[in-house]
């Protein structure tokens, strides 16, 4: 995959990437350095690249980068990042410090309790009820069944169902 | 005991149900079997619950792309590790896996910029800029003409930096065809000079794949500076191209 073809990837699909990126593996800054590392992977050829893209061989490229990030050793040493977008968005928004810590509040319980779900739960959750793909591109995504896809994200929606019940204000 | 066969053979489709991904035969059955097993109606609702949780989140603040910044609890046998690795780094700079001469390729480091800010190795930075304000304040010790070789123009001029130094990229357009020619410190290495290479050296790496853009490197010393030109073109018209950039220099 040439420079060019690199960059429309880049302008079409940068978001997508990320967003699924950050809910796998919990912050934005591991997700950026996941997804330059594909960028990157591109463009020096080390990934095949399919002739027609696919959103489900965009979300595997991303899963499978996630894994490699995970099993790295700098991740294996245990150097967890912390994320700090709720300090950026208070900078950046013109929203109450009170709203946003509140929103961030929610969105990083969540996010905790995403990433306390195994990783094979954790990417159907992520790919059916963010991204919304059907099950059918899930399970290309994952390479696995329909079935098993249907399994994984009852017991993972189960879980998070559990989690959160005592949690409600 | 068709309920309870039903029941196990059902209850993985249970999301696929709330989904609405389930159809026909099987979609009758379950219909059926929820109307009668409390213990699937329980795990349904849970199911729900669950998904109403993500799919209710506001993703609003998820969405924003944000700078983002990090902090790294690091130990004291952390520091003892990363200096390890600081030295075997230093090592082995110079048999680092080979990257793709394609690293270079401007336009894709433009739309980095544009979405995260900052350039993929081996680009750190990259600033759009003019040759009035090279002239201005190079970034290097060189002096750019007021006037463009015949038939030249210049589309765009770029700043960009690397781990290692600073250089300057300019797209030509010369006989209807678009080429960079990118200046680097003399310091930075390069090993083959005028010529198609298969095997360079170019922003201090050696780089074994060319793929959409050729890279010429052209042995051009003058003010302490190399060259390096990358273009679709052919042999012959980079020697022209050169011939009339070095005539343009000088």
């Amino acid at each position: 995959m040439c420079g060019p073809q690199v960059a429309a990837l880049n302008q079409a699909h940068h978001d997508v990437l990320f967003r699924f990126a950050r809910l796998f593996l919990g912050n934005p800054a591991d997700a950026e350095e996941v997804v330059q590392d594909i960028y990157v992977k591109l463009l020096e050829q080390r990934a095949a690249v399919p002739g027609d893209i696919t959103r489900p061989w965009l979300y595997r490229v991303v899963l499978n980068a996630c894994r490699d990030y995970r099993n790295s050793w700098w991740q294996r040493l245990g150097r967890g990042s912390v994320d700090m977008s709720a300090l950026a968005i208070l900078a950046d928004s013109g929203a109450t410090p009170e709203v946003v810590l509140l929103e961030q509040e929610r969105a990083a319980e969540l996010r905790r309790v995403l990433q306390q779900l195994p990783p094979r739960l954790r990417a159907p959750v992520i790919l059916r009820d963010v991204e919304g793909l059907s099950y059918e591109d899930i399970a290309l995504t994952l390479d696995c069944s329909i079935g098993t896809v249907s399994s994984r994200l009852n017991r993972g929606r189960t879980i998070l169902a559990r989690t959160f019940r005592g949690k409600k204000p | 005991m068709k309920r309870i066969l039903d029941h196990f053979a059902l209850r993985r489709w249970l999301s696929a149900y709330l989904d609405s991904e389930l159809s026909g035969e099987r979609l009758k059955r379950m219909q059926a079997h929820l109307e009668v097993c409390p213990s699937c109606q329980l795990h349904l609702g849970e199911i729900r619950a669950g998904r109403e949780l993500v799919m209710n989140w506001n993703s609003g603040v998820e969405r924003q792309r944000t700078p983002s910044a990090r902090w790294h609890p690091f130990p004291r046998w952390g520091w003892i590790a990363a200096a390890a690795v600081a030295i075997v780094a230093v090592l082995a700079l110079r048999w680092w896996p080979l990257p793709s001469v394609q690293a270079m390729d401007v336009n894709f480091y433009a739309a980095q910029f544009r979405h995260a800010g900052y350039c993929v190795f081996p680009c750190t930075a990259l600033v759009d800029t003019t040759l009035d304000a090279l002239r201005a304040s190079p970034p290097l010790p060189l002096q750019y003409p007021e006037k463009l070789p015949p038939g030249m123009t210049i589309s765009r001029a770029i700043r960009y930096k690397t781990p290692r130094y600073e250089g300057v990229g300019l797209l030509f357009t010369s006989a209807g065809k678009d080429f960079w020619l990118f200046e680097q410190p003399q310091a930075a290495p390069l090993a083959t000079n005028g010529q198609p290479a298969e095997e360079v050296r170019i922003c201090g790496r050696r780089c074994t794949s060319i793929d959409c853009v050729q890279v010429h490197l052209v042995n051009w010393t003058k003010d302490g500076l190399r060259f390096v030109i990358a273009t679709d073109l052919g042999k012959n018209d980079v020697e022209s191209i050169v011939a009339s950039l070095r005539r343009w220099k000088q």
